[in-house]
């Protein structure tokens, strides 16, 4: 993580708003210059070239950010020793055979060199070759572009930010799934509204749907305003959901548009001012997100897709609106020919009988009787604690397609498609 | 009406209209339209219900999986003896100052014992977490919970390290009517201080050998009770713990040190001074912020750092190192320095075993267990050693450099005091003459004098 101290280097305040200072095209010559410089002192002490990187490059360069690129050059690094002997048993062998000993210095490392077998100028070299501050600097990664470390860095600047943050608000579009249930992982408070199209200006103030119980999916057509907090932030102005809030931008970078707007803490007075991060700015986007949530949903679209080719699995289905809440099913089972059959299926891993009901009772009130529930059978459960006139598939580690088709289309099975 | 622990919150679910009630800490939340409250007010927000005669559902407290624990009498010297009492005449609450090695543990232990309320023990390091498992583990039968170094199970009682409480609070906070802290001051001045808000136990022991002072403590008082039982390391020295001897060796600057000092401190006193005469009052803290405005202020920031750094490991320091370290070959001695760089060049000049945060602990456990069996003579540390860490019995410490200031130096010599027959330890303390370390020197020896005991 980004020291804050340097992302308040690099970053600005002013009208209570708070402007980043990324690093653009602007800052490639230098940065490759940086790159450069950094490259000729591999090998040398990691502390001294670090030091050598702060100072003016040959290309002029802003202080701030320069600073800034050589921390996460020191990030992108490979930080395994280098040395003809592991450093701790370089150590121990020194370390003792000194204890032991009262001759000089050079005489203790020559038998400690020679019980390890070296020279003794590769045991010294290796006595503190492993300590971050000691080591010898390692090469970078190959091939790294100043645009790379350019977006890596801009990456750190908001991410370091957001562990200040009190509270979020993003509106996002497509792919948001992963942000509601990042947010729902650490135990944030999500409140959830809808907004009519893929335009800032035209964000409908429909009322607040839901309190960040169920997930939410993302949606061609529509995208959502989520307001993000912690619950504890009632109370106080509190960074204690700092991390929680700052992983969340990862997973806001995935979704096909959005604004993150985050109220962060300037200074130790409770100053605060508005962070605002929009898709297009100048950040690295990580690996793409698993599109399971589980490898037992994964397993499950694989078999399925697999055995019933007359049907359609879609992952992420249009949410539910019932009683003032959202309900989001893990999968939509749509008959190709005939999409009037059409089901939805819960895969129900921890649950109490009360949650069932009050979810089924959820769905019948929207209307939705073809909801299916896969129920994990390792909960123990008895048939009298599950809700009465559900359809239900109990599973162990894996669900059972033909089980599912079975239920589905109970006289229309053909061999090809597996047997009930 | 249900009382729930959320996230480590209370929510009041399927309430009335309270807004004219007058009930410690509860809020209207209209993020998911419930009364919320703080959980550490959980037995306020109990009471304020019952008095008010509203019948609740309490659906707070979670039991922890099984077990009953039984103590064996924890034996007491009489100064812990009279910790415990004076806890226990303060309502449960409260903050008990002994120095290092005088049994805080058992303290706790005690406490665990005579209230038998499921307990959670919060320690800084994963060092002191395994130390304390150990020693509850010779009190108490049955499992003790550890959460923290990989470990994640909880039982009746729990230790967890600051980092994993932290992390667990908004999971764990209803499973405890007792909390420790061990280390207390670490608490009471950042954001760690909310999972204490986060726990319900209306129980709790705080430990420490260094109270903090100012808003720092009065935040600890709100958040574990105040101090009632303190003794200082003069209370105890001669019969619970080893006497010492304090050297204070004093030793100068050579000329070019000298110079570089004096240029750089005439950078930093030409800022004090500016600052002072518009602020006189001002802190530290003002300070750096004002400076940090200009870069001129920046570099008189700079160039007082550099000072700091200078003094705290100078030319004749590490001749003195070098002397003492040879007179005393043949006794177990603790180096402390004010950081990393000095650690890391006496260790490398004299081959002794710098114990650091960039050594790991499964190295560290093995440096010190050889310490301990005298296969390694010396220890050479900047911070680690301070606190945290059940450092093996030494004689003498030379005290190079600190930056932490008494509450450092308390901790510091703390190390030497484990008593045993005949022993006498030896401190010895570099301190630069005419220099601002003379200064802080004389200030941090304020800690080592005898206190008298407060009880509530």
């Amino acid at each position: 993580m980004l020291p804050h101290t340097l992302a308040r280097l690099s970053s600005q305040v002013g009208s209570n708003q708070l402007v980043l200072h990324y690093l653009t095209e602007r800052d490639h010559p230098w940065l490759r210059a940086l790159v450069d410089e950094y490259e000729r002192g591999v090998g040398s002490r990691q502390s001294n070239l670090l030091a050598r990187l702060k100072e003016p490059l040959a290309v002029s360069a802003p202080k701030a950010k320069q600073r800034l690129a050589v921390d996460v050059l020191q990030q992108l690094t490979d930080t395994r020793a280098k040395a003809d002997v592991p450093p701790r048993e370089a150590r121990w062998a020194a370390f003792t055979a000194a204890a032991q000993n009262t001759a000089p210095r050079q005489e203790v490392l020559g038998w400690a060199a020679a019980q390890l077998g070296v020279d003794v100028a590769s045991l010294d070299a290796a006595l503190f070759a492993d300590l971050r501050s000691e080591r010898a600097a390692s090469p970078l990664p190959e091939g790294l572009s100043p645009e790379r470390v350019a977006l890596e860095a801009n990456l750190r600047l908001v991410k370091s930010w957001m562990q200040r943050a009190r509270s979020v608000r993003i509106t996002a579009w497509g792919n948001t799934r992963a942000l509601v249930r990042q947010a729902r992982l650490h135990g944030l408070i999500c409140n959830i509204r809808r907004i009519a199209t893929n335009s800032n200006s035209s964000i409908s103030a429909a009322p607040a749907l839901h309190t960040g119980l169920d997930v939410l999916p993302e949606q061609r057509a529509e995208g959502i305003e989520l307001e993000i907090s912690g619950p504890l932030a009632l109370f106080r102005h509190t960074l204690i959901y700092g991390r929680a809030l700052s992983a969340l931008v990862p997973r806001a970078l995935w979704c096909h548009s959005f604004e993150l707007r985050a109220e962060c803490e300037t200074s130790s007075a409770n100053a605060v001012a508005m962070l605002t991060v929009r898709s297009g700015d100048p950040l690295r986007v990580g690996r793409e997100l698993p599109r399971y949530d589980s490898q037992l949903e994964e397993r499950f679209a694989k078999e399925f897709c697999k055995a019933a080719r007359d049907w359609d699995v879609i992952r992420e289905p249009r949410p539910v609106e019932s009683l003032g809440s959202l309900i989001f099913p893990d999968f939509e089972l749509v008959h190709r020919r005939d999409p009037n059959r059409h089901w939805l299926l819960e895969i129900v891993g921890f649950w109490t009988p009360k949650y069932l009901e009050e979810k089924l009772r959820k769905l019948r009130a929207a209307g939705l009787e073809n909801v299916l529930l896969c129920i994990d059978q390792e909960r123990g459960c008895t048939d009298a604690e599950l809700p009465k006139n559900a359809l239900i598939v109990r599973y162990k580690r894996r669900i059972d397609v033909q089980a599912v088709l079975a239920l589905i289309q109970p006289t229309a099975v053909t061999a090809g498609q597996g047997v009930p | 009406m249900k009382l729930l622990f959320d996230h480590g919150t209370l929510v009041l679910a399927e309430a009335p209209d309270l807004s004219r009630k007058a009930i410690p800490g509860l809020l209207w939340d209209p993020r998911v339209e419930l009364y919320r409250a703080p959980a550490h007010r959980y037995a306020e927000v109990r009471e304020a219900l019952s008095s008010l005669r509203m019948p609740f559902a309490d659906e707070v407290p979670r039991r922890n999986p099984d077990l009953t624990q039984r103590w064996q009498t924890v034996e007491l010297r009489p100064y812990q003896q009279a910790a415990i009492l004076a806890w226990r005449l303060a309502d449960e609450r409260g903050l008990v100052v002994l120095p290092t090695g005088s049994g805080k543990t058992r303290v706790a232990a005690a406490a665990m014992a005579a209230t038998s309320a499921p307990t959670l023990c919060l320690v800084p390091t994963r060092a002191l977490l395994n130390q304390w498992l150990a020693e509850l583990s010779k009190l108490c039968s049955g499992p003790i919970g550890c959460l923290g170094d990989g470990r994640q199970d909880i039982h009746q009682i729990t230790v967890a390290t600051f980092e994993s409480a932290f992390r667990w609070m908004p999971r764990i906070g209803n499973r405890f009517e007792l909390l420790v802290v061990d280390e207390a001051h670490h608490f009471g001045c950042g954001v760690r201080d909310e999972a204490l808000e986060m726990c319900v136990a209306s129980r709790r022991l705080g430990l420490s050998a260094t109270p903090p002072n100012g808003p720092a403590l009065v935040r600890l008082e709100e958040l574990l009770g105040p101090v009632v039982y303190q003794l200082g390391v003069g209370d105890l020295t001669g019969k619970w713990l080893a006497d010492f001897d304090l050297v204070v060796l004093r030793v100068g600057l050579d000329r070019e040190e000298r110079a570089r000092y004096e240029a750089d401190h005439r950078l930093f006193a030409e800022l004090n001074r500016q600052f002072r005469s518009l602020h006189p009052a001002g802190t530290w803290q003002e300070l750096v912020a004002a400076a940090s405005q200009s870069a001129d202020g920046r570099a008189a920031l700079r160039a007082w750092r550099r000072s700091r750094q200078l003094v705290s490991f100078t030319r004749a320091k590490a001749a003195a190192v070098r002397a003492l370290l040879a007179r005393h070959r043949d006794t177990k001695v603790l180096v402390f320095t004010a950081d990393n760089a000095a650690a890391y060049a006496i260790a490398r000049e004299h081959l002794i075993m710098p114990i650091t945060c960039e050594i790991g602990r499964p190295e560290r456990e093995r440096a010190l267990l050889a310490f301990r069996e005298g296969k390694l003579r010396a220890l050479v540390s900047a911070r680690v050693l301070n606190e945290g860490i059940d450092v093996p019995e030494a004689e003498v410490a030379i005290i190079v450099g600190g930056t932490q200031g008494e509450r450092e130096h308390v901790q510091r010599i703390g190390r030497l005091l484990r008593p045993s027959p005949g022993k006498r330890a030896t401190v010895y303390e570099l301190v630069t003459l005419a220099t601002s370390e003379a200064r802080r020197a004389t200030e941090r020896r304020r800690g080592l004098a005898a206190t008298h005991a407060r009880s509530a």
